[in-house]
């Protein structure tokens, strides 16, 4: 070893750098946690979020025994208990049917949660395999999907939506359609930006590198590609859950989401419409639930964004 | 020694436009034009050029990361360009590549025990608990710490990371490396440290390396051969220590005439060949000899007729009309026995 070229001394023994003792494995993502932690504002819309979706699952336990069941109104002494204000039995008061709002309001948000999250997962998936394959096959592939993610976009996005649920026959309605129907007409957004995400990042030597070991294009892909690509992703959609959330507001107000007399949001402003004047709860408190929610949801995408900047490193 | 790899007539032509629909406009830029040279086994080969010449593009053919327009390579009498599938996987653990830039040649979302690990993932080399224990060898080979496996690119420097990209190319133990431009994006102390473990690393292995670089003081240290490059043309190819003392090609001269020398008085008492201009764009390469637009002994043939690699002295070719009436340049001072700077 220590004649090789006669003259050249031979590598000294290298000093490894102590600067990151005590932060041993210490990932990206790990980072990124840590910065998210510091944002107020995301912390207050995730905490809000977690009890939303908290009173979401566990609302069977709970809120009929309580408040009365969200959908099914006693006949009898009905007109005792219609638009009554907020009162200790009944936190939100009581709709046009007297059933109690506070209880359907609740109810709502699971159909509001479960909308919003499958549409997005939904375009999510066709999103990240269109937009995947768009970018690291390039060519023909490229502008072919590109092209229908194009003329999807050209669409007015609420008539298309209107148009795909109007023709459902009634005895299908329901939250399947309505997901499927937000998520197909979302993936177009999706597989853009995360075309655009892929095509940095596999130019990068890592992949290069990974190309040159034999690694196959799935592996290529899924390990050295995709995570690399997907933090754009990871903003995007959620924030895309809170216009999911809009939009299933939105279609159900227009009485084209769930079937009448279902605890939607948007269902119930619309039923509740005509009080607006002698009683406002009917209307603002899902009205209030569809603000907060959506806001949390941005808020949240928006603490995301930022905590997976590198370049904001703390 | 036999030749472990012959490159014949290799050639790259990148299209500079091309549309939506793939058709293409415009012309052909040509990175790599008709280069042909041969490395035998156990030794270095140089490669130099300034930027743009075509040397990386070169390097990427060589292990098939581009798909040359036309030519043959061959690896161990093998054409590797007709290798598919089980074939080209197997080429993949013979031959693999150092990349120039350190900080981008590493997966930012792996530990590097995964990244060393990776090519016997790939290859299907050993159980988990083997590729690990390779994977600290490995690292243990190239200087870095073992212990450091579970750690991220991003808690190392330039220098350790272009380490863990050598020793990422050593796992499935390669006999050819091709190194494009390992120390260029390094700090000077350091890009001696990392051409000594190249050194060392060769020494210990038997590697044959196609060296890539756009400085000859860093080719000198290393190569036994070198070969050098101006727009996609290969002008001079040579034992080291002929190209240094008798440089044939005006090129090759102005770029010796560059290294600075480690004594004042020969630096002082040399005259500096100073290039005029920007190398012509490759896209339209001058007609005849390349170089001409900038040669400072060019003649009329020298825009009408390409002159051809040939032979000027034993081992040593160069492409020059008047190569053979030009061997020893004009103010360029080279000691005969060449002892490194750095180090």
């Amino acid at each position: 070893m220590k004649d090789y070229r006669s003259g050249m001394p031979s590598t000294p023994p290298f000093q490894p750098d102590e600067q990151h003792a005590g932060h041993e494995n210490r990932t990206l993502w790990g980072d990124a946690w840590n910065r998210l932690r510091k944002n107020r504002l995301a912390v207050i819309a995730l905490m809000w979020l977690v009890i939303v979706t908290a009173a979401a699952i566990s609302a069977d336990f709970w809120v009929p025994q309580v408040f009365g069941s969200p959908t099914v109104f006693s006949t009898s002494g009905a007109a005792e208990l219609r638009l009554k204000p907020p009162t200790l039995a009944h936190p939100m008061g009581t709709d046009d049917v007297g059933r109690d709002l506070f209880a359907r309001v609740i109810y709502g948000s699971r159909i509001s949660l479960t909308v919003g999250v499958l549409a997005v997962v939904v375009s999510l998936v066709i999103g990240l395999i269109l937009g995947s394959l768009s970018a690291f096959y390039g060519g023909i592939l490229d502008a072919f999907i590109m092209r229908i993610a194009d003329i999807f976009l050209a669409f007015p996005y609420i008539l298309f939506a209107i148009l795909l649920l109007s023709v459902l026959p009634d005895n299908l309605r329901g939250i399947t359609p309505v997901f499927l129907t937000i998520g197909i007409l979302g993936w177009p957004s999706i597989a853009r930006v995360f075309r655009s995400s892929v095509l940095s990042v596999k130019e990068n030597d890592y992949v290069e590198a990974g190309r040159a070991l034999g690694a196959s294009d799935i592996r290529l892909m899924l390990r050295h590609i995709l995570p690399n690509a997907v933090a754009p992703i990871i903003v995007y959609g959620t924030m895309s859950v809170g216009g999911a959330i809009l939009t299933e507001a939105a279609l159900s107000f227009l009485g084209l989401g769930l079937p009448p007399g279902s605890p939607s949001w948007g269902g119930m402003i619309q039923d509740g419409r005509i009080y607006l004047t002698s009683s406002p709860g009917v209307v603002l408190w899902p009205g209030l639930a569809i603000l907060s929610t959506v806001l949390a949801f941005t808020l949240l995408g928006d603490g995301i964004r930022d905590a997976l900047d590198v370049k904001m490193k703390d | 020694m036999s030749d472990l790899l012959r490159v014949e007539s290799l050639t790259k032509h990148f299209a500079v436009q091309q549309t939506a629909l793939g058709s293409r406009l415009g012309g052909h830029v040509m990175a790599v034009d008709d280069v042909s040279f041969t490395v035998k086994e156990g030794e270095t080969l140089g490669l130099v050029g300034e930027s743009g010449c075509g040397k990386s593009t070169t390097g990427r053919c060589i292990i098939r990361l581009t798909e040359p327009t036309s030519g043959s390579i061959f690896y161990e009498d093998r054409n590797i360009r007709e290798l598919r599938g089980k074939d080209l996987k197997a080429f993949r653990r013979q031959a693999q590549f150092i990349f120039q830039d350190p900080y981008a040649s590493l997966n930012p979302r792996m530990t590097i025990g995964e990244i060393v690990s990776e090519p016997l993932v790939i290859h299907q080399e050993g159980t988990r608990f083997e590729q690990q224990a390779r994977a600290k060898e490995l690292l243990d080979v190239v200087g870095l710490n073992p212990e450091h496996i579970n750690r991220y690119p991003h808690e190392f420097s330039g220098g350790q990371r272009q380490r863990i990209g050598i020793a990422r190319a050593l796992a499935l133990n390669p006999k050819l490396l091709i190194c494009d431009e390992p120390v260029s994006a390094l700090d000077v102390s350091i890009q001696a440290q990392v051409l000594n473990l190249l050194g060392e690393l060769q020494h210990d292995f038997g590697l044959t390396y196609v060296f890539i670089a756009h400085d000859l003081s860093v080719v000198q240290h290393i190569s036994d051969r070198i070969a050098v490059m101006y727009l996609g043309k290969l002008v001079e190819i040579s034992d080291w220590k002929a190209l240094y003392a008798k440089p044939h090609h005006p090129y090759t001269q102005s770029l010796l005439s560059a290294v600075p020398l480690p004594d004042p008085k020969q630096q002082r008492a040399r005259e500096r060949i100073i290039l005029e201009g920007d190398p012509p764009s490759p896209i339209d390469p001058p007609s005849g000899c390349r170089f001409h637009t900038r040669c400072p002994i060019a003649k009329d043939i020298c825009s009408a007729e390409e002159p051809k690699l040939r032979e000027v002295a034993p081992g040593h070719s160069a492409a020059c009309h008047f190569a053979a009436l030009n061997p020893v340049p004009i103010g360029i001072a080279r000691p005969a026995e060449f002892t490194p700077i750095v180090g």
